[in-house]
Protein backbone atom coordinates (compact mmCIF):
# COMPACT_ATOMS: atom_id res chain seq x y z
CA UNK A 1 0.00 0.00 0.00
CA UNK A 2 2.75 2.12 0.59
CA UNK A 3 4.65 1.86 -2.48
CA UNK A 4 1.63 2.60 -4.17
CA UNK A 5 0.88 5.74 -2.64
CA UNK A 6 3.98 6.88 -2.59
CA UNK A 7 4.17 5.69 -6.46
CA UNK A 8 1.16 8.03 -6.80
CA UNK A 9 2.89 11.09 -5.21
CA UNK A 10 6.22 10.54 -7.24
CA UNK A 11 4.04 10.75 -10.09
CA UNK A 12 2.33 13.63 -8.73
CA UNK A 13 6.16 15.00 -8.23
CA UNK A 14 7.29 14.22 -12.11
CA UNK A 15 4.64 15.93 -13.46
CA UNK A 16 5.27 18.93 -11.61
CA UNK A 17 9.22 19.01 -12.08
CA UNK A 18 8.16 18.53 -15.70
CA UNK A 19 5.87 21.98 -15.76
CA UNK A 20 8.72 24.41 -14.00
CA UNK A 21 11.91 25.45 -15.20
CA UNK A 22 13.99 24.17 -12.02
CA UNK A 23 15.19 20.81 -12.98
CA UNK A 24 16.21 21.47 -16.17
CA UNK A 25 18.40 24.85 -15.13
CA UNK A 26 19.58 22.46 -12.11
CA UNK A 27 21.00 19.36 -14.58
CA UNK A 28 22.05 21.80 -17.39
CA UNK A 29 24.04 23.74 -14.41
CA UNK A 30 25.71 20.46 -13.13
CA UNK A 31 26.33 19.13 -16.97
CA UNK A 32 28.23 22.72 -17.66
CA UNK A 33 29.71 23.20 -14.37
CA UNK A 34 31.18 19.04 -14.25
CA UNK A 35 32.40 19.29 -17.70
CA UNK A 36 34.02 23.21 -17.54
CA UNK A 37 35.73 21.62 -13.98
CA UNK A 38 36.82 18.54 -15.91
CA UNK A 39 37.96 19.80 -19.63
CA UNK A 40 39.13 23.28 -18.24
CA UNK A 41 40.48 23.59 -14.75
CA UNK A 42 41.57 19.92 -14.01
CA UNK A 43 42.80 20.01 -17.60
CA UNK A 44 42.15 16.43 -18.30
CA UNK A 45 43.00 15.91 -21.92
CA UNK A 46 46.58 16.96 -20.71
CA UNK A 47 46.61 14.97 -17.56
CA UNK A 48 48.01 12.02 -19.44
CA UNK A 49 45.50 9.14 -17.13
CA UNK A 50 42.64 7.17 -17.68
CA UNK A 51 40.72 7.77 -14.59
CA UNK A 52 37.10 9.85 -14.38
CA UNK A 53 38.10 10.45 -10.56
CA UNK A 54 38.94 14.40 -11.39
CA UNK A 55 35.35 14.35 -12.88
CA UNK A 56 33.71 12.77 -10.11
CA UNK A 57 35.67 14.73 -7.47
CA UNK A 58 33.99 18.04 -8.28
CA UNK A 59 30.89 15.98 -7.67
CA UNK A 60 30.25 16.40 -4.07
CA UNK A 61 30.98 20.56 -4.39
CA UNK A 62 27.84 20.40 -7.10
CA UNK A 63 25.99 18.75 -5.13
CA UNK A 64 26.36 21.28 -2.69
CA UNK A 65 24.80 24.12 -4.56
CA UNK A 66 22.30 22.15 -6.75
CA UNK A 67 20.64 19.46 -4.10
CA UNK A 68 19.12 22.35 -1.96
CA UNK A 69 17.76 23.68 -5.32
CA UNK A 70 15.58 20.85 -5.82
CA UNK A 71 14.68 20.00 -2.01
CA UNK A 72 13.74 23.32 -1.25
CA UNK A 73 10.91 23.60 -2.67
CA UNK A 74 9.62 20.31 -1.42
CA UNK A 75 7.85 20.96 1.62
CA UNK A 76 8.09 24.98 1.39
CA UNK A 77 5.50 25.29 -2.02
CA UNK A 78 3.33 22.83 -0.41
CA UNK A 79 2.66 24.37 2.69
CA UNK A 80 2.26 27.75 1.24
CA UNK A 81 -0.21 26.81 -1.70
CA UNK A 82 -1.92 24.59 1.49
CA UNK A 83 -1.63 21.00 -0.36
CA UNK A 84 0.31 19.70 1.94
CA UNK A 85 -2.68 19.81 4.21
CA UNK A 86 -5.03 18.19 1.11
CA UNK A 87 -2.04 15.64 0.49
CA UNK A 88 -2.10 14.87 4.51
CA UNK A 89 -5.57 14.54 4.28
CA UNK A 90 -5.62 11.67 1.87
CA UNK A 91 -4.93 7.85 3.35
CA UNK A 92 -1.84 7.90 1.70
CA UNK A 93 0.34 8.27 5.21
CA UNK A 94 3.10 10.41 5.59
CA UNK A 95 5.66 7.60 5.05
CA UNK A 96 4.55 7.17 1.55
CA UNK A 97 4.71 11.15 1.36
CA UNK A 98 7.90 11.23 1.78
CA UNK A 99 9.34 8.22 -0.15
CA UNK A 100 7.52 9.81 -2.94
CA UNK A 101 8.76 12.82 -2.78
CA UNK A 102 12.42 11.44 -2.12
CA UNK A 103 11.89 8.90 -5.02
CA UNK A 104 10.89 12.58 -7.39
CA UNK A 105 14.12 14.78 -6.47
CA UNK A 106 15.91 11.24 -7.10
CA UNK A 107 14.64 10.54 -10.38
CA UNK A 108 16.22 14.30 -11.04
CA UNK A 109 19.07 13.10 -9.99
CA UNK A 110 19.04 10.38 -11.57
CA UNK A 111 18.50 11.35 -15.20
CA UNK A 112 21.47 14.02 -13.95
CA UNK A 113 23.68 11.37 -13.82
CA UNK A 114 22.91 8.85 -16.66
CA UNK A 115 23.35 12.67 -18.74
CA UNK A 116 27.08 12.49 -17.52
CA UNK A 117 27.61 9.11 -18.64
CA UNK A 118 28.43 11.25 -21.82
CA UNK A 119 31.67 12.03 -20.73
CA UNK A 120 32.74 8.79 -19.84
CA UNK A 121 31.69 7.13 -23.36
CA UNK A 122 33.33 10.52 -25.39
CA UNK A 123 37.02 9.81 -22.97
CA UNK A 124 36.79 5.92 -22.67
CA UNK A 125 38.03 4.91 -26.09
CA UNK A 126 41.31 7.44 -25.21
CA UNK A 127 42.88 5.17 -22.90
CA UNK A 128 42.50 2.08 -20.89
CA UNK A 129 39.77 3.26 -18.62
CA UNK A 130 38.79 0.45 -15.69
CA UNK A 131 35.00 0.00 -15.93
CA UNK A 132 34.91 -1.22 -12.39
CA UNK A 133 35.99 1.87 -11.35
CA UNK A 134 33.46 4.04 -13.19
CA UNK A 135 31.01 1.86 -11.97
CA UNK A 136 31.79 2.29 -8.48
CA UNK A 137 32.13 5.87 -9.02
CA UNK A 138 28.72 6.08 -10.25
CA UNK A 139 27.43 4.41 -7.81
CA UNK A 140 29.24 6.14 -5.25
CA UNK A 141 27.59 9.39 -6.52
CA UNK A 142 23.82 7.95 -6.41
CA UNK A 143 24.51 7.20 -3.03
CA UNK A 144 26.38 10.21 -2.21
CA UNK A 145 23.25 11.76 -3.57
CA UNK A 146 20.46 10.32 -1.74
CA UNK A 147 22.07 11.08 1.72
CA UNK A 148 22.58 14.80 0.71
CA UNK A 149 18.47 14.23 -0.59
CA UNK A 150 17.32 13.12 2.16
CA UNK A 151 19.07 15.84 3.99
CA UNK A 152 17.92 18.73 2.26
CA UNK A 153 14.76 17.27 2.52
CA UNK A 154 15.02 16.94 6.68
CA UNK A 155 16.41 20.22 6.55
CA UNK A 156 13.72 22.17 4.53
CA UNK A 157 10.70 19.94 6.07
CA UNK A 158 9.83 23.32 8.49
CA UNK A 159 10.45 25.83 7.34
CA UNK A 160 8.27 28.56 5.59
CA UNK A 161 10.21 30.11 2.83
CA UNK A 162 11.93 28.42 -0.31
CA UNK A 163 15.27 31.05 0.22
CA UNK A 164 15.57 30.10 3.81
CA UNK A 165 15.03 26.04 2.99
CA UNK A 166 17.81 26.46 0.30
CA UNK A 167 20.58 28.56 2.12
CA UNK A 168 19.93 26.21 4.97
CA UNK A 169 20.37 23.10 3.26
CA UNK A 170 23.56 24.31 1.33
CA UNK A 171 24.79 25.08 5.25
CA UNK A 172 24.12 21.88 6.08
CA UNK A 173 25.94 20.04 3.39
CA UNK A 174 29.17 22.15 3.27
CA UNK A 175 29.63 21.34 7.82
CA UNK A 176 28.64 17.51 6.37
CA UNK A 177 31.07 17.43 3.30
CA UNK A 178 34.24 19.46 5.32
CA UNK A 179 34.06 18.04 8.42
CA UNK A 180 37.13 15.62 7.48
CA UNK A 181 39.13 19.06 7.02
CA UNK A 182 38.47 20.68 10.52
CA UNK A 183 42.00 18.53 11.80
CA UNK A 184 43.36 20.47 9.07
CA UNK A 185 43.12 23.56 10.84
CA UNK A 186 42.45 22.71 14.53
CA UNK A 187 44.40 20.26 16.77
CA UNK A 188 41.77 17.77 17.77
CA UNK A 189 42.37 14.29 19.67
CA UNK A 190 42.82 11.31 17.09
CA UNK A 191 39.42 9.94 18.07
CA UNK A 192 37.84 12.98 17.25
CA UNK A 193 39.33 13.39 14.19
CA UNK A 194 38.76 10.29 12.62
CA UNK A 195 35.14 10.93 13.34
CA UNK A 196 34.87 13.70 11.59
CA UNK A 197 36.47 11.91 8.98
CA UNK A 198 33.76 9.50 9.01
CA UNK A 199 31.07 11.67 9.01
CA UNK A 200 32.24 13.43 6.36
CA UNK A 201 30.31 12.96 3.00
CA UNK A 202 33.22 13.82 0.73
CA UNK A 203 35.53 12.20 2.35
CA UNK A 204 33.52 8.89 2.91
CA UNK A 205 33.74 9.32 -1.20
CA UNK A 206 37.19 9.45 -2.25
CA UNK A 207 37.26 5.30 -1.92
CA UNK A 208 34.48 4.98 -4.51
CA UNK A 209 36.48 8.13 -6.79
CA UNK A 210 39.39 5.45 -6.97
CA UNK A 211 37.03 2.56 -7.52
CA UNK A 212 36.20 0.92 -4.31
CA UNK A 213 33.37 -0.33 -3.41
CA UNK A 214 33.79 0.25 0.56
CA UNK A 215 31.07 -1.27 2.50
CA UNK A 216 31.43 1.32 5.53
CA UNK A 217 30.94 4.31 3.13
CA UNK A 218 27.98 2.60 1.17
CA UNK A 219 26.08 1.42 4.96
CA UNK A 220 27.16 4.99 6.14
CA UNK A 221 25.30 6.65 2.91
CA UNK A 222 22.39 4.36 3.35
CA UNK A 223 22.00 5.07 7.04
CA UNK A 224 22.24 8.64 6.68
CA UNK A 225 19.43 8.30 4.30
CA UNK A 226 17.11 5.97 6.04
CA UNK A 227 17.37 8.23 9.69
CA UNK A 228 17.10 11.34 7.20
CA UNK A 229 13.68 10.36 5.70
CA UNK A 230 12.63 8.67 8.75
CA UNK A 231 12.63 12.41 10.68
CA UNK A 232 11.22 13.57 7.94
CA UNK A 233 8.06 11.65 8.03
CA UNK A 234 8.28 12.00 11.95
CA UNK A 235 8.41 16.02 11.61
CA UNK A 236 6.24 16.97 8.64
CA UNK A 237 2.90 16.11 11.01
CA UNK A 238 4.32 18.01 14.08
CA UNK A 239 5.21 20.76 11.53
CA UNK A 240 1.39 21.31 10.49
CA UNK A 241 0.73 22.39 14.68
CA UNK B 1 -21.99 8.03 10.44
CA UNK B 2 -20.09 10.68 12.40
CA UNK B 3 -19.78 10.40 15.78
CA UNK B 4 -17.37 13.28 17.89
CA UNK B 5 -16.91 13.23 21.47
CA UNK B 6 -14.73 15.64 23.46
CA UNK B 7 -12.21 16.65 21.21
CA UNK B 8 -10.08 18.98 22.09
CA UNK B 9 -6.74 20.96 21.31
CA UNK B 10 -4.50 23.73 22.06
CA UNK B 11 -1.70 25.77 20.47
CA UNK B 12 0.58 26.21 23.37
CA UNK B 13 -1.64 28.21 25.66
CA UNK B 14 -4.37 28.67 23.09
CA UNK B 15 -7.68 26.48 23.54
CA UNK B 16 -8.44 26.19 19.89
CA UNK B 17 -10.47 23.28 20.64
CA UNK B 18 -12.30 22.69 23.53
CA UNK B 19 -14.54 19.92 24.63
CA UNK B 20 -16.01 19.83 21.54
CA UNK B 21 -18.87 17.15 20.94
CA UNK B 22 -21.72 16.06 18.51
CA UNK B 23 -22.80 14.02 15.34
CA UNK B 24 -23.96 13.61 12.38
CA UNK B 25 -26.59 11.03 10.82
CA UNK B 26 -26.69 9.92 7.48
CA UNK B 27 -27.61 12.09 4.61
CA UNK B 28 -27.70 15.03 6.74
CA UNK B 29 -25.96 18.14 6.04
CA UNK B 30 -24.56 19.97 9.18
CA UNK B 31 -23.62 23.66 9.35
CA UNK B 32 -20.86 24.23 11.59
CA UNK B 33 -20.91 27.89 12.21
CA UNK B 34 -18.69 30.36 13.90
CA UNK B 35 -16.95 33.38 13.46
CA UNK B 36 -13.34 33.96 12.37
CA UNK B 37 -11.22 32.06 15.14
CA UNK B 38 -13.84 29.97 16.80
CA UNK B 39 -12.02 26.66 16.10
CA UNK B 40 -13.59 25.82 13.19
CA UNK B 41 -10.94 24.87 10.96
CA UNK B 42 -8.67 22.90 13.87
CA UNK B 43 -11.71 20.58 14.46
CA UNK B 44 -12.14 19.79 10.93
CA UNK B 45 -8.39 19.09 10.65
CA UNK B 46 -8.52 16.95 13.62
CA UNK B 47 -11.92 15.25 11.47
CA UNK B 48 -9.51 14.95 8.43
CA UNK B 49 -6.58 13.25 10.36
CA UNK B 50 -3.87 15.67 9.62
CA UNK B 51 -4.02 17.52 12.90
CA UNK B 52 -4.00 14.94 16.57
CA UNK B 53 -6.46 15.36 19.17
CA UNK B 54 -5.12 16.41 22.92
CA UNK B 55 -8.16 14.82 23.88
CA UNK B 56 -11.09 13.27 23.19
CA UNK B 57 -12.06 11.23 19.79
CA UNK B 58 -14.10 10.95 16.44
CA UNK B 59 -15.42 7.70 14.38
CA UNK B 60 -16.52 7.90 10.96
CA UNK B 61 -18.17 5.55 10.17
CA UNK B 62 -17.36 3.68 12.72
CA UNK B 63 -13.17 4.42 12.11
CA UNK B 64 -11.07 6.20 14.54
CA UNK B 65 -8.95 9.16 13.52
CA UNK B 66 -7.09 8.01 16.51
CA UNK B 67 -6.49 4.06 15.84
CA UNK B 68 -8.08 3.99 12.56
CA UNK B 69 -6.71 6.79 10.79
CA UNK B 70 -6.05 5.52 7.25
CA UNK B 71 -9.81 4.17 7.14
CA UNK B 72 -11.34 7.01 8.56
CA UNK B 73 -9.60 9.20 5.67
CA UNK B 74 -10.59 6.90 2.79
CA UNK B 75 -13.84 7.96 3.93
CA UNK B 76 -14.09 11.61 3.54
CA UNK B 77 -14.19 14.08 0.88
CA UNK B 78 -12.35 17.11 2.33
CA UNK B 79 -11.59 20.37 0.75
CA UNK B 80 -9.57 22.53 3.17
CA UNK B 81 -10.00 26.72 3.29
CA UNK B 82 -8.93 28.31 0.21
CA UNK B 83 -9.30 25.26 -2.15
CA UNK B 84 -5.39 24.86 -2.47
CA UNK B 85 -4.51 23.02 -5.96
CA UNK B 86 -1.35 22.61 -7.79
CA UNK B 87 -0.53 25.06 -10.04
CA UNK B 88 1.21 23.51 -12.39
CA UNK B 89 -0.82 20.79 -13.04
CA UNK B 90 -3.46 20.73 -15.64
CA UNK B 91 -7.24 20.03 -14.21
CA UNK B 92 -7.51 16.23 -15.37
CA UNK B 93 -3.72 15.76 -13.79
CA UNK B 94 -5.02 17.03 -10.10
CA UNK B 95 -7.98 14.77 -10.25
CA UNK B 96 -5.73 11.94 -11.54
CA UNK B 97 -3.86 12.46 -8.52
CA UNK B 98 -6.76 12.96 -6.30
CA UNK B 99 -8.11 9.71 -7.21
CA UNK B 100 -5.13 7.61 -6.90
CA UNK B 101 -4.76 9.18 -3.96
CA UNK B 102 -7.07 8.01 -2.69
CA UNK B 103 -6.74 4.03 -4.68
CA UNK B 104 -8.15 4.39 -7.80
CA UNK B 105 -6.33 3.63 -10.37
CA UNK B 106 -6.58 2.46 -13.99
CA UNK B 107 -9.41 2.29 -15.81
CA UNK B 108 -11.84 2.80 -12.09
CA UNK B 109 -9.71 5.97 -12.20
CA UNK B 110 -10.34 7.12 -15.46
CA UNK B 111 -13.95 6.47 -15.08
CA UNK B 112 -14.23 8.29 -11.98
CA UNK B 113 -12.45 11.43 -13.28
CA UNK B 114 -15.02 11.59 -16.04
CA UNK B 115 -18.16 11.22 -14.07
CA UNK B 116 -16.52 13.90 -11.08
CA UNK B 117 -15.37 16.60 -14.25
CA UNK B 118 -19.05 16.38 -15.50
CA UNK B 119 -21.14 16.50 -12.10
CA UNK B 120 -18.67 19.34 -11.21
CA UNK B 121 -19.20 21.36 -14.50
CA UNK B 122 -15.46 20.73 -15.37
CA UNK B 123 -15.35 18.95 -18.53
CA UNK B 124 -14.59 22.18 -20.72
CA UNK B 125 -11.35 22.99 -18.48
CA UNK B 126 -10.29 19.60 -18.02
CA UNK B 127 -7.48 19.94 -20.15
CA UNK B 128 -6.32 23.85 -18.78
CA UNK B 129 -3.93 24.97 -16.37
CA UNK B 130 -4.95 25.08 -12.77
CA UNK B 131 -3.45 28.56 -12.78
CA UNK B 132 -5.63 30.01 -15.18
CA UNK B 133 -8.59 29.15 -13.51
CA UNK B 134 -11.26 31.37 -12.57
CA UNK B 135 -11.91 31.57 -8.11
CA UNK B 136 -15.19 29.89 -9.21
CA UNK B 137 -13.78 27.03 -11.06
CA UNK B 138 -11.38 26.41 -8.74
CA UNK B 139 -13.88 26.10 -6.18
CA UNK B 140 -15.64 23.46 -8.56
CA UNK B 141 -12.05 21.66 -8.60
CA UNK B 142 -11.54 21.89 -4.99
CA UNK B 143 -14.77 19.86 -4.38
CA UNK B 144 -14.62 17.78 -7.77
CA UNK B 145 -10.95 16.52 -6.01
CA UNK B 146 -13.25 15.97 -2.87
CA UNK B 147 -15.36 13.83 -4.71
CA UNK B 148 -13.35 12.32 -7.05
CA UNK B 149 -13.63 8.92 -4.71
CA UNK B 150 -17.42 8.84 -4.25
CA UNK B 151 -16.97 9.37 -0.40
CA UNK B 152 -19.20 8.74 1.62
CA UNK B 153 -18.56 11.88 3.89
CA UNK B 154 -17.55 15.51 2.60
CA UNK B 155 -16.29 18.07 4.97
CA UNK B 156 -15.72 20.95 3.24
CA UNK B 157 -14.27 24.55 4.80
CA UNK B 158 -15.34 27.91 3.72
CA UNK B 159 -16.30 26.68 0.29
CA UNK B 160 -17.99 29.91 -0.36
CA UNK B 161 -15.31 32.03 0.54
CA UNK B 162 -14.45 34.92 -1.71
CA UNK B 163 -17.38 33.89 -4.56
CA UNK B 164 -19.30 36.10 -6.43
CA UNK B 165 -23.37 35.98 -5.71
CA UNK B 166 -23.48 33.91 -9.31
CA UNK B 167 -20.89 31.73 -7.89
CA UNK B 168 -21.93 31.36 -4.69
CA UNK B 169 -25.63 30.15 -6.03
CA UNK B 170 -23.56 27.42 -8.24
CA UNK B 171 -21.80 25.73 -5.62
CA UNK B 172 -24.86 25.60 -3.17
CA UNK B 173 -26.92 23.78 -6.12
CA UNK B 174 -24.67 21.31 -6.39
CA UNK B 175 -23.69 20.82 -2.19
CA UNK B 176 -28.29 20.23 -2.18
CA UNK B 177 -27.49 18.10 -5.24
CA UNK B 178 -24.26 16.38 -2.98
CA UNK B 179 -26.05 16.26 -0.03
CA UNK B 180 -28.93 13.94 -1.28
CA UNK B 181 -26.42 10.88 -0.72
CA UNK B 182 -24.09 11.70 1.66
CA UNK B 183 -23.26 12.68 5.02
CA UNK B 184 -21.41 16.39 4.62
CA UNK B 185 -20.17 19.00 7.06
CA UNK B 186 -20.27 22.43 5.89
CA UNK B 187 -17.67 25.03 7.56
CA UNK B 188 -18.68 28.92 6.94
CA UNK B 189 -19.84 31.73 9.23
CA UNK B 190 -22.37 32.75 6.31
CA UNK B 191 -25.41 32.30 8.04
CA UNK B 192 -27.72 32.56 4.77
CA UNK B 193 -25.91 29.84 2.91
CA UNK B 194 -26.71 27.79 6.64
CA UNK B 195 -29.83 28.41 6.11
CA UNK B 196 -30.38 27.41 2.45
CA UNK B 197 -28.26 24.44 2.34
CA UNK B 198 -28.22 23.06 6.03
CA UNK B 199 -30.18 20.31 8.47
CA UNK B 200 -28.37 20.96 11.00
CA UNK B 201 -26.51 23.25 13.07
CA UNK B 202 -23.19 23.23 15.34
CA UNK B 203 -22.09 26.81 16.39
CA UNK B 204 -18.65 26.95 17.93
CA UNK B 205 -17.10 30.10 19.81
CA UNK B 206 -13.81 30.55 21.34
CA UNK B 207 -13.57 26.49 20.43
CA UNK B 208 -16.69 24.96 21.94
CA UNK B 209 -20.35 24.18 21.62
CA UNK B 210 -22.33 27.66 21.90
CA UNK B 211 -25.27 25.69 20.63
CA UNK B 212 -26.75 23.18 18.55
CA UNK B 213 -29.83 21.95 16.73
CA UNK B 214 -31.68 22.44 13.79
CA UNK B 215 -31.53 24.84 11.71
CA UNK B 216 -35.02 26.45 12.61
CA UNK B 217 -33.98 27.03 15.75
CA UNK B 218 -30.81 28.81 14.60
CA UNK B 219 -33.32 30.98 12.48
CA UNK B 220 -35.64 31.67 15.40
CA UNK B 221 -32.42 32.77 16.93
CA UNK B 222 -31.82 35.04 15.18
CA UNK B 223 -34.99 36.91 14.31
CA UNK B 224 -34.49 37.12 18.24
CA UNK B 225 -31.75 39.23 17.74
CA UNK B 226 -32.24 42.18 15.37
CA UNK B 227 -30.04 44.99 14.70
CA UNK B 228 -31.28 48.72 13.42
CA UNK B 229 -29.20 51.46 12.86
CA UNK B 230 -31.32 54.63 13.69
CA UNK B 231 -30.32 58.80 12.76
CA UNK B 232 -32.13 60.65 16.17
CA UNK B 233 -32.39 64.08 17.09
CA UNK B 234 -32.45 64.70 20.90
CA UNK B 235 -34.72 67.58 21.94
CA UNK B 236 -32.14 68.69 24.65
CA UNK B 237 -29.21 67.24 25.76
CA UNK B 238 -29.57 63.68 26.72
CA UNK B 239 -27.68 60.53 26.59
CA UNK B 240 -29.45 58.16 24.15
CA UNK B 241 -27.34 55.26 24.56
CA UNK B 242 -28.31 54.96 28.36
CA UNK B 243 -31.71 55.66 27.85
CA UNK B 244 -32.04 53.21 24.97
CA UNK B 245 -30.23 50.61 27.51
CA UNK B 246 -32.98 51.06 30.02
CA UNK B 247 -35.49 50.05 27.60
CA UNK B 248 -36.11 46.01 28.04
CA UNK B 249 -35.99 45.46 24.71
CA UNK B 250 -32.83 46.62 24.02
CA UNK B 251 -29.96 44.18 23.99
CA UNK B 252 -26.95 46.51 22.96
CA UNK B 253 -26.58 50.40 21.96
CA UNK B 254 -23.66 51.52 20.48
CA UNK B 255 -23.05 55.36 19.54
CA UNK B 256 -21.75 55.80 16.09
CA UNK B 257 -21.75 59.55 16.10
CA UNK B 258 -22.87 61.50 19.11
CA UNK B 259 -24.94 64.11 18.33
CA UNK B 260 -26.15 67.87 20.21
CA UNK B 261 -29.27 69.78 20.15
CA UNK B 262 -27.90 70.90 16.77
CA UNK B 263 -26.49 67.38 15.37
CA UNK B 264 -28.52 64.16 15.14
CA UNK B 265 -27.52 61.28 17.05
CA UNK B 266 -26.67 57.94 14.66
CA UNK B 267 -26.47 54.59 16.87
CA UNK B 268 -26.48 50.73 16.21
CA UNK B 269 -29.27 48.88 18.34
CA UNK B 270 -29.79 45.17 18.92
CA UNK B 271 -33.30 44.20 20.16
CA UNK B 272 -33.80 41.22 21.68
CA UNK B 273 -37.20 38.97 21.44
CA UNK B 274 -38.93 37.48 18.70
CA UNK B 275 -41.89 40.53 19.64
CA UNK B 276 -39.64 43.88 19.13
CA UNK B 277 -39.56 45.72 15.68
CA UNK B 278 -38.54 48.87 14.66
CA UNK B 279 -41.77 49.97 15.77
CA UNK B 280 -40.57 49.52 19.30
CA UNK B 281 -37.69 52.13 18.48
CA UNK B 282 -40.33 54.33 16.96
CA UNK B 283 -42.37 54.62 20.14
CA UNK B 284 -39.92 55.14 22.30
CA UNK B 285 -38.63 57.97 20.12
CA UNK B 286 -42.16 59.66 20.34
CA UNK B 287 -42.15 58.55 24.12
CA UNK B 288 -38.64 60.31 24.51
CA UNK B 289 -39.23 63.35 22.74
CA UNK B 290 -37.03 62.64 20.22
CA UNK B 291 -36.93 63.27 16.46
CA UNK B 292 -36.40 59.81 14.25
CA UNK B 293 -34.70 61.18 11.02
CA UNK B 294 -33.79 57.44 10.24
CA UNK B 295 -34.44 53.90 11.14
CA UNK B 296 -32.90 51.00 8.89
CA UNK B 297 -32.57 47.21 9.97
CA UNK B 298 -29.07 45.95 9.31
CA UNK B 299 -29.99 42.66 7.56
CA UNK B 300 -26.78 42.15 5.48
CA UNK B 301 -24.05 42.18 8.26
CA UNK B 302 -25.17 38.20 9.58
CA UNK B 303 -21.67 38.15 11.12
CA UNK B 304 -21.84 40.61 12.52
CA UNK B 305 -25.37 39.09 14.02
CA UNK B 306 -23.67 35.88 14.73
CA UNK B 307 -20.63 37.22 16.46
CA UNK B 308 -23.19 38.08 19.33
CA UNK B 309 -25.40 35.34 19.40
CA UNK B 310 -22.15 33.07 19.73
CA UNK B 311 -20.73 35.72 22.41
CA UNK B 312 -23.73 35.13 24.34
CA UNK B 313 -22.98 31.34 24.02
CA UNK B 314 -19.95 30.97 25.82
CA UNK B 315 -20.25 33.91 28.29
CA UNK B 316 -17.02 35.81 29.23
CA UNK B 317 -14.84 32.87 29.10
Amino acid sequence: MTRQAAATVLCKELRQYAATGTPYLVIAGFLVLAAVWFFWFYDFLAADEASLRGYFAAFPVLYIVIIPALTMRCWVEERRAGTLELLRSAPLGDRAIVLGKFAGVMSIMALTLALTLAVPMTVVPLGAFDSGEIVAEYLGAVLLASASVALGMLVSCRLRSQVAAYVSTLLALVVLNAAHQVPLFVNLPAGLADLLRAVSLEYQFRGFTRGVLDTGAMGYYLVLTVLALYLCELRIGVAEE
Amino acid sequence: MIEVHGLSKSYRDLRAVDDVSFDVGERQLLGLLGPNGAGKTTLLRMLVGTLIPDAGDARLQGCSVRTRPTEAKAAIGYLPEKAPCYEELLVVEQLRFAAGAHGLAGSRRAEAVEQVSHRCGLAAVLHRPVRELSLGFRRRLGIAQALVHDPPILILDEPHSALDPNQMREIRSLLREVAREKVVILSTHLLNEVEALCDRVVLLSKGRVAGAGATRELSVAQRAARRFRMRVRAPEKLELDTLLREQPAVDCAQVLERGDRNKPWTLDVVLSGNQADGSTLFDWAVQSNCRLLALNEISSDLEQVFGELTEQGTGDD
